[in-house]
């Protein structure tokens, strides 16, 4: 080969690893969501097969619930005399993490509370949902991506960490995206790892839109989940820890006799706790 | 729960721990019915004779959530024995759990879970999945059934039949059972024991096997706690059959149990592909 030749073969490949660099790469945003849900304060707003969510997280408290708009309640807008009697007032979240505590608010005014430590207790009624209140907290599994560490996950030893793969543009409906692939094995007992879950991160110039999870075994592939991204960034999560101060709090129901009277034991209210 | 049970199974546990792990033996009467369940037709029919306890917050649900059938959520079934039946082909799966009056149903068909329960009033039989007499369809979790293996009625008998699946075939979470010992019984019967520790868990499992046929399972789980306290769980299987001959009658609503699903109309986009739970030939990007 001339020495011609060769400096432009050099270039040439210069030039190919520096256009797959900008199409292969993973999106920047990626990172930007991992030091968002590594540090802890965040407020995502989304939408799974299970309906739509809030969850947030602010200085070590987390924070859920089913119905994502929390400006106001729904009594304030459809009724504006509402602002005035009812509305005016922060709406509470669902599920709440705060000081080491759990809390769960079963009525508008009402919640019950667990301490942590006391969350693997065996006098706890199980029907109150203890058992999967750490889950409700915790991030979903498509965003748990960028944090798989997330520690109101709890971890399965089956499944491996999902990495970084490749990037390319996949459609969903009709548009198309930036996608970011990420695989996690699956391993069976002889330690086997060739199912694994796929999470496609979907982004809309820049920003994460979709999340797509799918499990594939050999050719045959088997839907998990779809998120739909409302936003990430864009709100103060301060907002979605606004409690109403009057809430009464009650302890945790552990089959004793206020259990068994029905007539749960008030420790105090949200204001003072 | 009695002394005398924990001493026999920390003996038998004993007893298993000092012969060598055998993989599982070339020719283990157990074997046959590994490969039923592996061609994927068959019907199992089960008492389990010990009822399920109550779930406690140290039971914790798994992020993907619970592949077997949640007896012991059921207030009525929780300190009852039960009967479960199971049966598979082509894919499809029915399986139920329950006694005379109250039956916890699952029929998996075409990648939908159809949940309902069904109750004895007098004479007459009634459905109740979303509504009285109706139900509609959930999409399948394969997560879990991948994760915590396949559900075969109550978890109970869920762990006792998946010990017996293949190592490649079987989540990392599931364990790794080994055949510990096996022998004849006095009255005339064989069993093979099989053992395995899972999530720090000692678990025993003995097969009994009338000639060749597998007439019940009785299994021991243990483990210590941090305050010293044994935590354990002790399980009796009658089977009642376990063939190769699946029950096509089961696998179909009942008649007087309406599908009420709100079918979305099928997308042609090839991306939805990702999203049909069939076959791809390739990755779906």
């Amino acid at each position: 080969m001339k020495p011609s030749a060769k400096v432009s073969a050099v270039w040439t490949a210069f030039f190919l690893l520096v256009a797959c660099g900008t199409v292969c790469a993973e999106q920047p945003a990626a990172d930007e969501y991992r030091q968002m849900f590594r540090a802890g304060n965040f407020c995502i707003e989304f939408k799974d097969k299970w309906g739509e969510r809030v969850l947030a997280g602010f200085k070590g408290m987390r924070m859920e619930r089913t119905s994502y708009r929390f400006s106001e309640s729904n009594a304030a807008w459809l009724n504006p005399l509402g602002k005035i009697f009812d509305g005016s007032g922060p709406q509470n979240p669902e599920t709440l993490f705060k000081d080491g505590k759990y809390y769960q608010f079963v009525e508008r005014d009402q919640a019950i509370m667990c301490d942590e430590t006391e969350l693997f207790g065996e006098n706890l009624d199980p029907r109150q949902g203890w058992d999967t209140i750490a889950q409700k907290l915790a991030l979903p599994d498509e965003l748990a991506v960028f944090y798989w560490t997330d520690s109101f996950r709890k971890a399965n030893e089956a499944v491996a960490a999902p990495q970084y793969v490749e990037s390319f543009k996949k459609k969903h409906g009709a548009k198309e995206y930036d996608c970011d692939r990420y695989m996690g094995a699956i391993r069976t007992v002889a330690g086997d790892q060739d199912t694994k879950i796929v999470y496609d991160m979907l982004y809309d110039e820049g920003k994460l839109v979709w999340g797509e999870s799918f499990i594939m075994r050999g050719e045959t592939i088997y839907p998990v989940n779809t998120l739909e991204i409302y936003s990430m960034l864009g709100k103060q999560p301060t907002e979605a820890f606004k409690l109403a101060k009057k809430t009464k709090v009650y302890a945790a129901g552990t089959g004793d006799m206020s259990d068994l009277l029905e007539k749960p034991l008030q420790i105090g209210t949200m204001g003072e706790l | 729960m009695k002394r005398g049970f924990w001493h026999t199974a920390v003996g038998l546990l004993t007893v298993t721990a000092f012969l060598a792990p055998l993989p599982f033996a070339a020719a283990a009467k157990i074997d046959p019915y590994r490969e039923i369940l592996r061609q994927g037709a068959y019907t199992i029919r089960y008492d389990n004779l010990t009822p399920a306890p109550r779930v406690t917050n140290r039971d914790r649900a798994d992020l993907y959530g619970k592949s077997a059938l949640s007896v012991e959520r059921s207030d009525y079934l929780l300190h009852r024995q039960t009967k479960g039946v199971i049966t598979a082909a082509d894919g499809d799966r029915y399986e139920e759990v329950g006694d005379d009056k109250f039956v916890m149903c699952r029929l998996s068909k075409g990648g939908e879970d159809f949940f309902f329960t069904r109750y004895k009033k007098g004479d007459k039989t009634e459905y109740y999945g979303t509504g009285r007499n109706r139900v509609e369809a959930n999409e399948k979790n394969y997560f879990a059934e991948l994760v915590e293996g396949k559900s075969y009625g109550d978890a109970d008998m869920s762990a006792l039949i998946n010990a017996i699946m293949p190592d490649g075939e079987k989540s990392a979470k599931l364990g790794r059972y080994r055949l510990a010992a096996a022998g004849k019984l006095k009255d005339g019967g064989e069993y093979e024991d099989y053992r395995a520790v899972v999530d720090g868990k000692d678990k025993v499992i003995r097969y009994y096997f009338n000639g060749d046929k597998l007439a019940r399972i009785a299994s021991a789980s243990y483990s210590r706690r941090g305050d010293g306290k044994i935590d354990g769980r002790k399980c009796i299987i009658n089977i009642r059959e376990f063939s190769a001959t699946p029950d096509k009658t089961l696998l179909k609503l009942p008649e007087g149990l309406k599908d009420d699903t709100k079918r979305k109309a099928k997308n042609d986009d090839k991306n939805a592909a990702a999203h049909s739970g069939k076959n791809n030939a390739e990755v779906p990007r």
